[in-house]
C-alpha cells in the first residue's frame, strides 16, 4: 500500500509542473500498484515551456535508492515549489514532450 | 531591476537549472579514490602532532568521554588522536556506502565529510555504532535494504553524545551505564529515519541540515526524561587555543587539493561554476549530478577558504568544532551550498555579533556562522537581504535552543536552523517580494 501512496506523490509532482506553467486542464492516466507505476499527463498549452529539454535531462538520471526513506515525502502538492530534481532521481525514466500543441509528460517506475 | 532582483527573489518563479549535458565525467572509483584520499591525508596528519603511543591514549580517552558539546577531542585525547579519530570515521562511511553500492554524490559526499568533521568534536568509534545499528534495525523491521537507509545512518551520528553520555557521563555503574547508553542509542536510531523524512516538510528543503532538526526533536525527547529522572547534562567548553597554525597549513593543503583536482578534470571552469552557483541549493541538490564532481570540488575548496577566511578575519582560532564546523560547510558544497548562497547568511551572523551580547570571534559565534550557512537555501531562493535576515535571526535562536536537548545533539545549528527556515519561508512566500529571478538574468 505505501508504494501507492509513493506514485500518488509522485502524480502530485507532475500535475505541480502543468500548474507551474499554467496548464489547468489536464487529462491523466495513472496506473499504480505495490509493484510499478505508470503516469501519463497531458494538457493543451500555446507553447512549450523553456525547461522542457531539463526536465527529460532530469527525468532520466540515474535513480538514487539512498533518497527513497529520506526524501520521498518532499515530493508532491506543496503548491508553492517544484522538486523535479528529487523527482526525476525517485523515477526509472520519464519523456517530456510537446507535440501539435500538446505538452505530454509520461514517468514510470518498479518498486 | 537586476540589483534589486538579486537582493529578493521568488522561489515560486524559479526555473531549476538542471543537469549541465556537457559535464566532464568522472568515474565511480575515482571519486571513492578521492575520498579515500581526503581520509588518509586526515589519518596521518594526526601522526604529524603526535606519536603512535600518545594517539592510542588519546583515542581512548575520546571514546570513553561524554561527548556533549562542545568536547574537544584535540583537548581530552590529542590533536594527533582527534585527526586519526576523523580519518577512520571517515574511512568507515565510506567502506560501509561502497558495500551498500551507494554511489559517490553530493548527499554522501556531505555526509562523509560531516562525520569527519564532528570526529573531531563528538563522534568517535565507540557511539556511532549503536545509532547506525538502530537504523539497520528499522531498515530490517522494514524488510528494506539498509542502503536506501544510509542518508539517515551517517548523519544520524550527531546522536553520539546521547549514547556517550548515558554510557560515561552520569556516573552511572559501568556495565549498567554502556549497556544504557548503547541502547539508547539504538533507540534513538530506530526512530530517526521515519522522524527525519516527516520533519523535512516542517522547513520544506530550506534547512540543509535536516537531520539536525530531527537529532534535536530526539535529543529534546531523551533529555526530557533524563531530567525527569534527575540525571541533567553539565555545559561543557572543552576548547583548544594556539594551533592555528599548524591547522591552517593542514587546511590549505586540503582545499588546495580539492580546487588543482577540479582544474586538472574540468574544461570549462567558470561556465561550470557559474552554472553551479545558480541553483539555489534546497534540498534536495546534489551538484555532483548537476555539475559534475570537479566543479564540485572546486565549490568545496572555494567554501573552504572562504570558511577558514571568515575565522581568521574575525579573530577567532582554529579548534576541534571550527575544523567541524569548516569541514562541514566544505562537505555540503556537494549538497547545496555555494559561495554565492553562504556568504549572505554569514553576513547576517556577522551583523547580528554587532548587535548582540555575544563576541564575534569566541567559539560559540563561530560555529554559528559556519553551520548557520545550513540556511544558505533561503538566500540562494529568495535572495541576499532574505539570507542576511536568516543568519541574523539564526544567531539569536542557535544560542537558545542547546538546553532543550543538553548538548546532546551535535547539530545544533541544524536544529535552530530547521526553527527559522520555518518561521521565515512560509512569510516570505506570502510577501511574493519579487517575480524576478537569478535564472532571469543570466
Amino acid at each position: 500500500m505505501q508504494n501507492r501512496f509513493r506514485s500518488v506523490k509522485i502524480l502530485e509532482e507532475v500535475i505541480g509542473y502543468f500548474i507551474h506553467h499554467k496548464i489547468e486542464h489536464m487529462d491523466i492516466q495513472f496506473f499504480a500498484d505495490d509493484e510499478k507505476m505508470d503516469i501519463t499527463v497531458s494538457g493543451v498549452s500555446e507553447t512549450p515551456p523553456i525547461d522542457l529539454e531539463n526536465l527529460e535531462n532530469l527525468l532520466n538520471e540515474s535513480r538514487k535508492p539512498e533518497y527513497e526513506e529520506y526524501y520521498f515525502s518532499l515530493l508532491g502538492a506543496t503548491g508553492k515549489r517544484q522538486e523535479l530534481p528529487l523527482l526525476g532521481s525517485l523515477v526509472d525514466s520519464g519523456t517530456a514532450k510537446f507535440e501539435d500543441g500538446i505538452l505530454t509528460v509520461h514517468v514510470k517506475r518498479a518498486y | 531591476m537586476p540589483l534589486l532582483s538579486s537582493l529578493f527573489r521568488n522561489p515560486n518563479a524559479l526555473n531549476q537549472p538542471g543537469p549541465r549535458q556537457d559535464i566532464p565525467h568522472i568515474a565511480e572509483q575515482k571519486r571513492i579514490r578521492y575520498l579515500i584520499f581526503v581520509s588518509l591525508l586526515t589519518l596521518f596528519t594526526g601522526f604529524v602532532f603526535n606519536t603512535p603511543s600518545e594517539i592510542l591514549k588519546g583515542l581512548g580517552r575520546i571514546m570513553t568521554s561524554s561527548s556533549i558539546l562542545l568536547t574537544d577531542y584535540m583537548v581530552v585525547g590529542n590533536i594527533g588522536s582527534a585527526f586519526v579519530n576523523s580519518g577512520i570515521l571517515m574511512l568507515i562511511a565510506i567502506f560501509i556506502a561502497i558495500r551498500n553500492h551507494t554511489s559517490v554524490s553530493g548527499p554522501l559526499v556531505a555526509a562523509v565529510f560531516t562525520i569527519g568533521g564532528f570526529a573531531f568534536f563528538g563522534k568517535n568509534l565507540y557511539n556511532i555504532w549503536p545509532i547506525m545499528g538502530g537504523v539497520m534495525l528499522y531498515a530490517k523491521y522494514q524488510n528494506e535494504p539498509f542502503g536506501k537507509f544510509i542518508l539517515p545512518a551517517f548523519f544520524g551520528t550527531a546522536l553520539g553524545p546521547l549514547v556517550s553520555q548515558i554510557s560515561f557521563g552520569f556516573s552511572l555503574p559501568p556495565a549498567f551505564g554502556i549497556s544504557l547508553g548503547i541502547l539508547s542509542g539504538i533507540i534513538a536510531g530506530f526512530i530517526l529515519p521515519p522522524l527525519a523524512n516527516h520533519f523535512i516538510r516542517f522547513h520544506q528543503g530550506y534547512n540543509l541540515y535536516n537531520i539536525g532538526f530531527t537529532s534535536g526533536i530526539i535529543g529534546l525527547l531523551f533529555m526530557s526524561i533524563l531530567r525527569g529522572v534527575s540525571l541533567e547534562t553539565i555545559p561543557t567548553m572543552i576548547l583548544l587555543e594556539g594551533h592555528s597554525k599548524g591547522l591552517s597549513v593542514y587546511l590549505a593543503i586540503l582545499f588546495l587539493s580539492m580546487i588543482i583536482y577540479g582544474f586538472v578534470n574540468c574544461t570549462d571552469i567558470f561556465k561550470g561554476l557559474s552554472h553551479l552557483f545558480s541553483h539555489p541549493g534546497r534540498l534536495v541538490s546534489d551538484f555532483v549530478a548537476s555539475d559534475g564532481f570537479p566543479v564540485t570540488l572546486i565549490n568545496m575548496g572555494l567554501l573552504g577558504f572562504l570558511s577558514t577566511a571568515y575565522v581568521a578575519l574575525t579573530g577567532g582560532t582554529l579548534n576541534g568544532p571550527i575544523l567541524g564546523g569548516i569541514f562541514t560547510v566544505v562537505g555540503f558544497g556537494a549538497f547545496g551550498k555555494h559561495v554565492k548562497n553562504v556568504i549572505p547568511v554569514m553576513a547576517g551572523i556577522y551583523l547580528a555579533n554587532l548587535v548582540f551580547h555575544w563576541e564575534v570571534s569566541s567559539t560559540s559565534s563561530l560555529i554559528a556562522a559556519l553551520f548557520a550557512t545550513t540556511l544558505a537555501p533561503i538566500a540562494g531562493a529568495y535572495g541576499i537581504i532574505p539570507g542576511i535576515i536568516a543568519g541574523f535571526l539564526h544567531m539569536a535562536v542557535v544560542m537558545n535552543v542547546g538546553y532543550l536537548h543538553g548538548g546532546m545533539n551535535l547539530y545544533n545549528n541544524g536544529f535552530s536552523g530547521g526553527f527559522v527556515a520555518a518561521i521565515i519561508v512560509p512569510i516570505l512566500d506570502s510577501l511574493k517580494i519579487n517575480s524576478h529571478t537569478w535564472e532571469d538574468e543570466r
